[in-house]
């Protein structure tokens, strides 16, 4: 059988043609937050896009890819500040859609992992402070995640439960 | 993707590497092997047990069942044997298990009763712990006395179960991205619906993803294609977060997540959730046309599910739709079907609920923020326009956003998101409509052979044959598959001319690959289109009579097309090189170089016909042939759902020639 695969391999290869994304790279994610960009592979679209893949980052800081996925960004287990701000760092262009917008999934997200009473109120929270979260294009991913978690933190009304 | 990026001399040079390549070593990877570290029972009582067990195993035969065959991943050898789809040794508690399922079976059953030593790495499990569908399943069938078994802490198991906590599965499709070719097919992986989420729908993006990926060692694009085709990389299992997938899929890569809501009982749930834990601690080599992603979701999925059998029905190449199909052609399996709009489709909904006036202006507002607002807009359009604005530069510069804070895309929705945070309004919730008819499991099968009888640029009579190993093409059939792009892999078709004197064979056309990505121009997008294919065609006019020539071409150019899809134009500027023995072309060399235009349009007539035309001009400068050109024409109608009548029409250099024939879709 793998004689087989190879010689249809080696036919189909004058394209590298595949089914299916495929390949990640093992040293996942850089030190800068857990935005998107860090997880994505590679710093710059292009070629290395061709090959880009599901990106987890659970490689490489552990034996096995698939354990426990406490570690760094891929994973927000239970509610609080960490998995909070994780979410918006990596969800964030939706995100300031979404907060701009009043509405949307990433702000349910977020209040379910903040602990909030009331989503509809901390969606008007944010939309009413959205340059405070969001106070310049090139705020960095970290930066905005802060500012949303203070945001809902010192607003007592939100009853943020999980982000004391 | 650009013709430049795709014409990049290193992944074209690939053919020629491909010979050199074979000797790249399988990458490994740093892992304890668990049968290294586990010392036996010794105690009478528990020895005697196990062999009992054992005994029992063999007289049930149970290391034949194909149970355990799936658990094992083990498939037929052409010699005979079995051999296991997992490559790393720290799947296997027998030192031969990866080719013997009774030595693995008892070996399991020791191991089960064994301890780890206590100078064990610490990535060493228990196989209590690293192995719980093996567990789950021959405890079923031999009956072992939970009792007597060892009562290992797996904290590691538990926090994953925990974690995913899972109700129920999804089968979930990443669609066609054909500006990338290593997913151009598709992708597959399933989704784990937790407990929280199936009575809260809201957080189904906090659930948890189980993708199979390989994991490439090298930066080197010309190592990557290489290592990919040959098993190189080593493939693995992980999880991860639900809304990185659809960040990655809907929004970066513009791609339609189809969902497929699995009917497994909460025991089969448990089973996959075991099975997918004891996958982390092996690795698949990855192989792109076969063992790939959408192979390994298959066997994960019949490991835990062993009513079913998929991985059998696949087929080479295996492409992430024909799994799909395999799986909802199970009856009762798929229970709902369900669709999560990529940025794109996003963008279409919120333009289509707007006028012309309102379309302008978002237009107007995505390229400059600032515009003022026309006089007398009301606030509830305002929402409407610039929250289509705001989408509208997430799609443009949907590969910048996340790498490039505070260029030019991310300072414009800056500034929009600004303008629209200050009408402190609520925007509705976006529902877009599902697109049935896109639907991956309703396409036309991906295999084509086809007959045909026609009459030769000679007048003789000629009887064709053709064939596809895959996907589809502009004249097919629409339904499940995108609107505006052909992807074929391995197209051939062969004529035999029956002469007055001589009767030949006749090569058409033999492409390895060929791909149009049409993106039709609209209001809100302008890409470019492009096309590219190599293989063999045939050349008959003055520069080589009657030849079969090597040819590697593409173009780019702009498509149009009519709103609701009818109509589909595009005109290109082609390149390509020709090459035969014969040839005469550059300076005598057998080389043919040449540049021209080349155009095509397409009439949809229904879902299942259409009229195809296309044409190309080719100048070849300092060439003893100063042109070649061809026109050609063609009607293709899927009458039932595996049969198409197709009659086409070519007028070329040689002549003008026709053929009346029949597709089979399988």
């Amino acid at each position: 059988m793998k004689s087989m695969k190879l010689v249809l391999s080696v036919a189909a290869a004058s394209m590298l043609f595949v089914a299916g994304d495929h390949v990640a790279r093992a040293d996942g994610y850089g030190p800068a937050g857990c935005g998107l960009g860090a997880m994505l592979i590679g710093s710059k679209p292009g070629i290395t896009q061709i090959f880009a893949a599901t990106t987890n980052g659970i490689f490489g800081n552990q034996t096995f890819g698939i354990s426990s996925g406490t570690l760094g960004c891929a994973a927000p287990p239970s509610p609080g500040v960490a998995s909070a701000k994780n979410y918006v760092e990596t969800n964030r262009q939706s995100f300031a859609k979404d907060v701009a917008r009043g509405q949307g999934e990433t702000i349910a997200n977020l209040s379910q992992l903040a602990g909030c009473a009331d989503q509809s109120a901390v969606a008007a929270k944010l939309q009413a402070n959205f340059k405070t979260v969001f106070p310049t294009a090139s705020a960095t991913d970290t930066q905005v995640s802060n500012a949303t978690v203070n945001l809902l933190k010192t607003d007592a009304s939100l009853k943020c439960s999980k982000l004391i | 993707m650009t013709l430049t990026e795709l014409c990049r001399p290193g992944r074209l040079g690939l053919v020629v590497l491909l010979a050199a390549g074979s000797s790249a070593a399988c990458a490994t990877r740093v892992v304890s092997i668990s049968r290294e570290h586990l010392v036996p029972t010794a105690q009478a009582a528990e020895v005697a047990y196990v062999d009992e067990l054992i005994a029992a195993s063999r007289r049930l035969a149970l290391s034949a069942r194909p149970e355990w065959h799936k658990l094992l991943h083990y498939q037929s050898t052409w010699s005979g044997g079995v051999e296991s789809e997992a490559d790393g040794p720290s799947f296997f508690l027998a030192a031969s298990g990866k080719a013997s399922p009774r030595a693995e079976l008892e070996a399991t059953l020791r191991g089960l009763f064994a301890s780890v030593a206590p100078d064990a790495p610490r990535d060493v499990q228990h196989p209590i712990c690293q192995f719980p569908a093996r567990l789950r399943w021959l405890s079923r069938e031999l009956h072992i006395d939970a009792e007597r078994l060892p009562h290992p802490v797996c904290q590691r198991y538990d926090e994953f179960r925990s974690i995913v906590d899972a109700a129920s599965v999804t089968l979930v499709f990443s669609s066609y991205y054909l500006n990338n070719p290593a997913s151009a097919f598709g992708h597959t992986f399933l989704l784990v619906n937790s407990r929280k989420s199936e009575t809260d729908h809201e957080r189904e993006l906090l659930d948890y993803a189980i993708n199979f990926s390989a994991t490439a060692d090298t930066d080197n694009a010309v190592a990557y294609a290489v290592k990919g085709i040959f098993g190189a990389f080593p493939g693995e299992f992980s999880k991860v977060p639900y809304y990185l997938q659809v960040r990655k899929y809907n929004d970066f890569e513009s791609r339609d997540l189809w969902l497929y809501s699995l009917a497994l009982t909460p025991d089969e749930i448990e089973m996959l959730v075991a099975h997918i834990w004891e996958l982390g601690s092996t690795w698949f080599d990855y192989y792109y046309m076969t063992e790939n992603c959408s192979y390994h979701i298959l066997g994960a999925l019949e490991a835990a599910v062993p009513r079913v059998s998929f991985v059998e029905r696949t087929r080479i190449p295996v492409t992430p739709a024909d799994t799909v199909k395999i799986v909802t052609g199970t009856p009762g399996l798929v229970t709902h079907v369900s669709f999560r709009p990529a940025i794109r489709a996003q963008v279409a909904e919120r333009v289509r609920g707007l006028d012309r006036g309102e379309r302008d202006l978002t237009n107007a507002l995505a390229d400059d923020p600032g515009t003022p607002w026309p006089a007398k807009l009301p606030l509830e359009r305002r929402v409407k326009v610039l929250d289509a604005a705001a989408d509208v530069v997430d799609m443009h510069f949907a590969k910048e956003l996340p790498f490039d804070l505070g260029g030019p895309g991310a300072q414009r929705k800056q500034h929009l998101l600004e303008r629209r945070a200050e009408l402190a309004v609520r925007s509705a919730e976006l529902r877009v409509p599902v697109p049935e008819d896109k639907r991956p499991d309703r396409g036309h099968g991906t295999r084509r052979v086809g007959v045909a009888g026609g009459i030769s640029v000679t007048g003789d009579p000629t009887l064709g044959l053709n064939a596809r190993l895959t996907l589809h093409d502009l004249g097919d059939p629409a339904n499940g598959y995108p609107d505006h792009a052909a992807l074929e892999f391995l197209p051939i078709a062969a004529r035999i001319v029956f002469g007055a004197d001589r009767v030949r064979a006749q090569l058409d056309d033999a492409q390895f690959v060929r791909i149009v990505s049409l993106s039709p121009q609209t209001a809100f997008e302008h890409k470019v289109s492009w096309k590219v294919q190599a293989g063999a065609v045939h050349v008959d006019d003055s520069g080589c009579h009657l030849c079969t020539a090597a040819r590697l071409s593409g173009g780019g150019g702009a498509a149009l097309a009519t709103s609701g899809g009818g109509l589909l134009g595009w005109v290109m500027t082609d390149v390509q090189a020709v090459s035969a023995r014969g040839l005469r072309g550059v300076g005598d060399a057998p080389i043919r170089l040449g540049v021209g235009p080349s155009a095509g349009l397409r009439a949809r007539l229904s879902r299942d016909a259409s009229l195809l035309f296309a044409g190309e001009w080719i100048w070849l400068p300092l060439q003893p042939t100063l042109a070649s050109y061809q026109v050609t024409g063609g009607l293709r109608w899927r009458f039932t759902p595996a049969l198409a009548l197709s009659i086409t029409g070519a007028y070329q250099n040689a002549g003008l020639d026709g053929q009346l024939g029949m597709f089979v879709y399988y």
